[in-house]
């Protein structure tokens, strides 16, 4: 029987005073892709950042209800928001690198965050991310280069790089692939494909053919 | 009824809006121009060294500007030192830290701020600041610093908003605390816009005369201390420009508007550059 | 979970607190100035109030009962002139520069707006002087209200440019449609919606004006008696303030408070009143 990453109980979700979710219940398998889907305006991306706890970063927003990751409830009370986000990673819809730095310094954003330090660590934490996210290739020469050069679809892999590089138990992604191209889409779908077998994946998406049940 | 001819009164109406709007570049034009024709004698006889030379005596028609330049400079950049990092910590605080109605409250105290009259800062700095300090470079200096915060505070909120909301939250999920998010994702974009509000700033702590003039001490010596009379170009103007004596004297005080305005120009162009650099073109990421 | 963080979590959420700290009191210090000032104009301003204040002229020291009414009437007669002489420089420059100067073509009337908001006023003062008191060989209320205007030209501009240029093209080619002349749709329907919006900005122009002091030192220079002549010395109140603030007589300076009590309110009202009004526009 596959293992539950996340298991979803009762959530309830409001902006100031419009209820957005209305008791939601989910089980999330563990190392699997998992898919959410509907039309605009349904929720989803309300729900998917319920889980690491952005929601509740908005001003006037508050969530309701229980989320156990591992067993735990991340909404428990002596639980640090911030904590909960560096075990669950996400990638955004438009690709977001922090315009003032490079390729390398994208990566490891989090890591030296987190208090990460020597260089060699550093390095191949980089360069390991930057694999996870069939990135490493195209940019192993240019680590120095501003992250914004790079093209839409390799922003959002360094976006995924980003979020790797803290080894997060789970990546949740809000239809990353909205803002880019065909081709750039088929790349990070494939890259989500290899990437569920290491990491629980949750996804919202439009892609109505897109394939994540093995 | 023919629709062929033009309406008359659309050409007077253009006209006439032409005429009246292209007035103020005309005025702009001269007053530089009757600025340097008036100050001709002054920058004939004179020179350049006019601004390096620190004797003043109108009685003995004795020029030099370096004491306001000096008075005016020093006073404005402890009033930077001051102002920065409150304008800017109280910009963060508005855009990144508070909610709800007490910001909309504190933005609106800040900017009345800038409101008040000159003179009655200059009335309440002899009330409050020249006790302590008495008439010198720093009261001016410390007073100039609260005129000149709303100008640092809202320019740098502006910058600050303008970062997009995108980038903030990249750096909240990766578990970036509230600072280390500013830190991280806030405060570099921003950082060329802050500089600008900063030498915006400058700007206007440079043009300040009146609440200058009443607590400086109106002394034209340079001075180590920060606690001597000092002297400014815009206060000396408002001292002395109706008392020039002799034609030479009224030259030399158009020859020291015209230094000012020229500083003014200057410092307050570089800082449009900077913030219109960010607020201008932000919206791409 | 690794663990070769260095610094400890803690250490982070310490260092997230005082950031916090930090900025919540810088934020209480660019206030308290403010507060302070207020507090201190009226509770010292108060105290030296009273109906004379607005009726009587200004005695010698010794004598009690001193007044600004002359500076009263005086600001405003200069404001007044001021304003004839801005509102409709400023008013048709910015609707010039909203519908014809669009672009490079309204270039040096924009860039002299804009340099000229950055000039300090007394610049004004003196290029008055020059072109009003030393040809007319006399200070007068005709030269302070010649600098104050021109102090008021840049905020009008850009306010009219602003609000003209959010009136929807629609209604103006609905008005055109119907066939009426370009210049009437100009006043009747465009400065109409848009007058809303000037009207703040001519207001808040005003106030800033009624402030100013520098400009009007050797203009409109000063007088202690009533005078209803444009082309006399006029008070003001700014300069009488001024004057009595750095006097060393403490009656004077009582009555500095007075007035500035008296300029401070009204300039304060205006402004939040109007910027209360003008928030409401945004929306309409």
């Amino acid at each position: 029987m596959d293992k539950e990453k996340i298991v979803v109980l009762g959530l309830k979700a409001w902006f100031d005073e419009k209820q957005a979710l209305h008791g939601i219940n989910i089980r999330i398998k563990e190392k699997k892709a998992t898919a959410v889907i509907g039309p605009s305006g349904c929720g989803k991306s309300t729900f998917i950042r319920c889980l690491n706890r952005m929601h509740e970063a908005i001003p006037g927003a508050r969530a309701a209800g229980r989320i156990l990751v591992d067993g735990q409830d991340i909404f428990g009370p002596e639980v640090d928001p911030v904590l909960v986000r560096r075990q669950i990673g996400m990638v955004f819809q438009k690709p977001t690198p922090f315009p003032t730095m490079s390729i390398y310094e994208n990566v490891i954003a989090g890591l030296k965050l987190n208090g990460l330090k020597g260089k060699e660590l550093l390095d191949e934490a980089a360069e390991q991310s930057l694999r996870r996210a069939a990135l490493w290739h195209e940019v192993k020469d240019d680590l120095k280069k501003p992250g914004i050069g790079l093209s839409g679809g390799q922003q959002q892999r360094l976006c995924i790089a980003r979020a790797l590089a803290v080894k997060p138990e789970v990546l949740l992604l809000d239809e990353p692939c909205s803002a880019l191209d065909p081709i750039s889409t088929g790349k990070i779908e494939e890259l989500i494909h290899e990437l569920k077998n290491s990491i629980t994946i949750v996804i919202v998406t439009h892609n109505m053919h897109y394939q994540f049940t093995k | 009824m023919s629709i062929i001819k033009r309406n008359k009164g659309d050409v007077w109406f253009k006209t006439t809006a032409l005429l009246l709007a292209a007035s103020i570049p005309f005025i702009f034009l001269l007053l530089f121009l009757l600025l340097i024709w008036q100050s001709r004698l002054s920058l004939r006889t004179f020179g350049i060294g006019f601004i390096f030379n620190s004797g003043w005596d109108p009685v003995r028609d004795q020029y030099g500007a370096l004491p306001f330049i000096y008075g005016t400079f020093v006073s404005s950049i402890l009033a930077l030192i001051i102002a920065v990092p409150l304008g800017l910590g109280c910009a963060i605080y508005l855009a990144e830290v508070s909610q709800s109605r007490f910001k909309e409250w504190l933005a609106t105290m800040v900017d009345l701020l800038a409101a008040i009259p000159s003179v009655v800062y200059g009335l309440w700095g002899l009330a409050v600041i020249t006790p302590i300090f008495g008439l010198s470079m720093m009261s001016a200096g410390v007073l100039l610093a609260i005129m000149i915060l709303p100008t640092i505070t809202s320019v740098s909120r502006e910058v600050l908003q303008a970062v997009p909301l995108s980038l903030r939250e990249s750096a909240r999920a990766l578990g970036a605390t509230k600072w280390e998010t500013i830190k991280l994702s806030v405060l570099p974009p921003a950082a060329s816009g802050i500089i600008g509000s900063t030498i915006l700033g400058l700007g206007r702590a440079v043009g300040e005369t009146m609440a200058v003039t009443m607590v400086i001490g109106n002394r034209p010596e340079i001075s180590g201390s920060l606690m001597a009379p000092a002297y400014s170009l815009s206060a000396v103007l408002a001292n002395e420009f109706a008392e020039a004596s002799s034609n030479m004297n009224f030259s030399v005080m158009v020859e020291i508007a015209l230094i000012l305005l020229a500083f003014t120009v200057l410092i307050n162009g570089v800082a449009k550059l900077l913030v219109w650099k960010i607020i201008g073109h932000n919206r791409i990421h | 979970m690794e663990n070769n963080w260095s610094q400890s979590y803690s250490l982070r959420k310490a260092k997230d607190k005082i950031f916090l700290a930090a900025v919540s009191l810088a934020a209480l210090f660019a206030v308290l100035p403010l507060i302070a000032l207020l507090l201190f104009v009226v509770f010292k301003g108060a105290g030296s109030l009273n109906w004379q204040f607005f009726v009587n002229l200004p005695r010698p020291v010794g004598e009690a009962g001193g007044g600004m009414a002359n500076a009263i009437v005086g600001t405003m007669a200069i404001v007044g002139l001021a304003s004839m002489f801005s509102l409709p420089i400023g008013i048709f420059g910015g609707l010039w520069l909203a519908e014809w100067g669009k672009g490079k073509r309204g270039f040096f009337i924009r860039y002299a707006v804009d340099v000229m908001s950055g000039f300090p006023t007394i610049i004004f003062g003196i290029f008055s002087y020059m072109l009003l008191v030393l040809t007319l060989k006399r200070f007068s209320a005709l030269a302070g209200g010649f600098a104050l205007g021109l102090i008021m030209i840049p905020y009008i501009t850009k306010t009219t440019e602003e609000m003209i240029k959010m009136v929807p093209r629609t209604l103006k080619e609905s008005a055109l449609a119907l066939g009426v002349p370009e210049w009437k749709v100009m006043l009747s329907v465009v400065l109409r919606t848009a007058w809303n919006g000037i009207f703040t900005g001519v207001m808040l122009a005003v106030a800033r004006a009624a402030g100013e002091t520098a400009p009007l030192l050797f203009t409109a220079f000063n007088n202690n008696y009533w005078n209803f002549r444009l082309d006399q010395p006029t008070a003001s109140m700014t300069v009488q303030i001024y004057n009595y603030a750095i006097s060393p007589f403490s009656e004077w300076n009582n009555l500095a408070w007075a007035g500035s009590m008296v300029l401070v309110g009204l300039i304060l009202f205006v402004t939040v009143t109007v910027r209360k009004y003008s928030k409401r526009i945004n929306y309409g």
